[in-house]
């Protein structure tokens, strides 16, 4: 059981790092701007 | 012969059919017509130039027949796309269940397959009888084109003949390689034909290869091929048609299903309506993907033409568009949820399905909410303005967006939850590949929602592109977990699955699929052919008749409900012959009358 929640943990971080980098790309790409960017500033 | 070489020779036939056909498709240059003929402007037709024959106008009677061909003729070049992928299955593993039931399919699109050259032929005769000056146009733009679009026809004639007819000759060993490249060839005929019929409908929303002020030809029948939303359009229809050609086999399978008593053959058909709805959720899928790149193409060539699809009074049918999504989505899903209980294991997943139920229902009311609504004065005053306040931001593209991506991963939940029930993985990482596609669908659906967040908060502009992401994470689940489930499914202990054990109230779900295609597709088609407002040809020539204006939305609504009608009269009566035709009468008792 304690295997399987670190494999999960483990995945969802390497799942977190693999989209972050691909929707980077793809907003950069077309020139988006990066999410944080556009809140408001406090 | 081995089956390497034969399948070598039949990539050769398949490589020079398409070298032959893009030559042709090239060629009709060779075929043009005087230079000085090709140099003068686009005609421009008066009232005059538009007959009333019988009282009738040529609209409704072209709309008719092109809508009524275009449904037959989708049905039936998709039949043969996933018949040799099901044939091709039966040869590789040597099941002959696979032959059988791709043998049925093909016999359900060739009763079909004489109506589709009927309506082809009315639809033809009545441009030609009513639109005379449009036809004399566009043949000249494609000029030879249309010849070869005939031989192509013939071609797909004896290709498909040759295909269906020779399938008991031709189903052992070598042959059966033989038989399959007959497949391919039909398909690549069938594509091609598909593809130049393509170029004419779109050449007319976005020209090219002419002179824009005057519509005088500038390029070769090439350029205006592949004018900018041919290829859009090309991918768009392949793979509705799959899902269309799934959806109306799947129905057949269903109404075998209801009327067999046998429970081999009720095994069998089960089977059949389960393969079908299945290639019909595979084409389904990336569909909302394809016809997004049409519309961003549509946008870019033109932002009118984009903004009178999506911004005008057409709008409103969108979401029209989005329940009928939303209706085959969840019949498509209950079907599955019903599958379940085809394996004793199927049990353990069912209480999972009142969560993907929530998933599909929520992401379908979303999308059918409206942003604007067309109000009167009071009711603009109860509601405090023009949208409401709460369910207001549930109309705009990111709501929609998240909501679309989501229902289609869920979607695929339910086939993965059906496919998981009859295999139980004995491989020793099982629990680390299943922790990983677990993490993959949590992680994926964060993505998903914050991609949408992401479009509210970020410009207009940039709104657009802020759904790219969302397409990329469904795209790269459902890959991603279907790779895993595979290299799992290696060694797995089957489960008996008990084809046959469904509820007739699934059978209904089927049914419920191909009325709603059918019915999206004149919808859609209406929008397509809507946008170019009143032109034939977009800025380049003028509709002069009666008929240049947006037909409304109620009119349009009484044509498709009508063509959509008259389409289940054809299916109905296909599916009927196609049981006709395995019908053998016992003989009399007492040998042959012969009084």
């Amino acid at each position: 059981m304690k295997a399987r929640v670190v494999t999960f943990v483990i995945a969802m971080a390497a799942w977190l790092v693999y989209f972050y980098a691909v929707d980077w790309l793809i907003m950069t790409r077309q020139g988006l701007p990066v999410a944080w960017n556009l809140l408001p500033a406090s | 012969m081995n089956p390497a070489g034969s399948m070598r020779r039949a990539w050769t036939v398949v490589f020079l059919v398409l070298a032959a056909t893009a030559a042709a498709l090239a060629a009709p240059d060779a075929l043009a017509q005087a230079a000085d003929a090709l140099a003068q402007p686009a005609p421009t037709p008066t009232r005059a130039d538009y007959p009333v024959i019988g009282g009738l106008h040529g609209r409704p009677v072209v709309w008719g027949f092109a809508q009524m061909h275009l449904f037959l003729a989708a049905f039936v070049l998709a039949v043969p796309l996933f018949v040799v992928v099901i044939e091709l299955a039966g040869a590789v593993t040597h099941d002959a269940r696979y032959d059988v039931m791709a043998h049925e399919f093909m016999k359900i699109s060739m009763a079909a397959y004489s109506f589709t050259a009927l309506t082809g032929g009315g639809l033809a005769l009545a441009l030609f009888l009513f639109y005379p000056v449009v036809m004399d146009y566009l043949l000249k733009v494609f000029r030879g084109q249309a010849l070869i679009y005939a031989v192509l026809f013939v071609l797909e004639s004896v290709f498909l003949y040759l295909y269906y007819y020779s399938w008991n000759a031709l189903r052992h060993g070598q042959r059966k390689w033989f038989h399959l490249s007959l497949g391919l060839v039909l398909n690549t005929v069938g594509l091609t034909l598909m593809f130049v019929a393509n170029a004419w409908t779109t050449f007319m929303m976005s020209p090219a290869g002419v002179d824009p002020a005057t519509g005088a030809i500038t390029g070769t029948v090439w350029a205006a091929t592949r004018n900018p939303l041919w290829n859009p359009l090309n991918l768009h229809r392949f793979l509705a048609n799959i899902a269309y050609g799934g959806a109306i086999v799947g129905a057949y399978a269903a109404y075998r299903f209801l009327s067999v008593r046998s429970i081999k053959e009720r095994a069998h058909y089960d089977w059949m309506g389960y393969t079908a709805n299945l290639i019909a959720v595979a084409g389904f899928l990336p569909l909302p993907f394809a016809g997004y790149w049409l519309m961003a193409e549509i946008y870019a060539y033109s932002q009118q033409m984009g903004i009178t699809a999506m911004g005008g009074v057409l709008a409103w049918l969108f979401i029209i568009q989005a329940l009928l999504i939303g209706t085959i989505l969840l019949a498509a899903n209950y079907y599955l949820w019903c599958g379940l209980g085809r394996t004793d294991r199927g049990a353990r997943y069912a209480p999972y399905v009142k969560y993907i139920a929530v998933v599909i229902v929520g992401g379908f009311l979303v999308w059918v909410t409206p942003h604007t609504l067309i109000l009167s004065p009071e009711e603009i005053r109860i509601l405090g303005g023009t949208s409401h306040k709460v369910l207001g931001p549930l109309g705009i593209m990111p709501a929609k967006n998240t909501a679309v991506n989501l229902m289609l991963v869920f979607t695929f939940m339910s086939f993965q939850l059906f496919y998981r029930s009859g295999r139980v993985p004995t491989v020793s990482w099982a629990g680390v590949g299943n922790m990983v596609i677990v993490a993959l669908y949590a992680v994926g659906i964060v993505n998903i929602v914050a991609a949408g967040i992401y479009g509210y908060i970020t410009p207009t502009v940039y709104k657009v592109g802020a759904s790219v992401p969302q397409v990329v994470t469904t795209l790269t689940i459902i890959v991603v977990s279907l790779t895993i489930d595979s290299f799992m499914a290696r060694g797995a202990r089957k489960v008996e699955v008990h084809w046959g054990r469904m509820s007739t109230r699934s059978q209904y779900a089927l049914f419920v699929l191909p009325v709603a295609f059918t019915w999206l597709m004149a919808l859609m088609g209406y929008i397509r052919s809507s946008v170019r407002t009143h032109w034939h040809v977009y800025t380049i020539m003028k509709d002069a008749s009666a008929d240049a204006y947006i037909p409304t939305i109620g009119s349009a609504g009484n044509m498709i409900t009508l063509v959509t009608l008259a389409f289940m009269a054809v299916i109905v009566f296909v599916f009927w012959l196609s049981q006709l035709g395995a019908t053998v009468q016992e003989a009399p008792a007492g040998g042959e009358d012969r009084s």
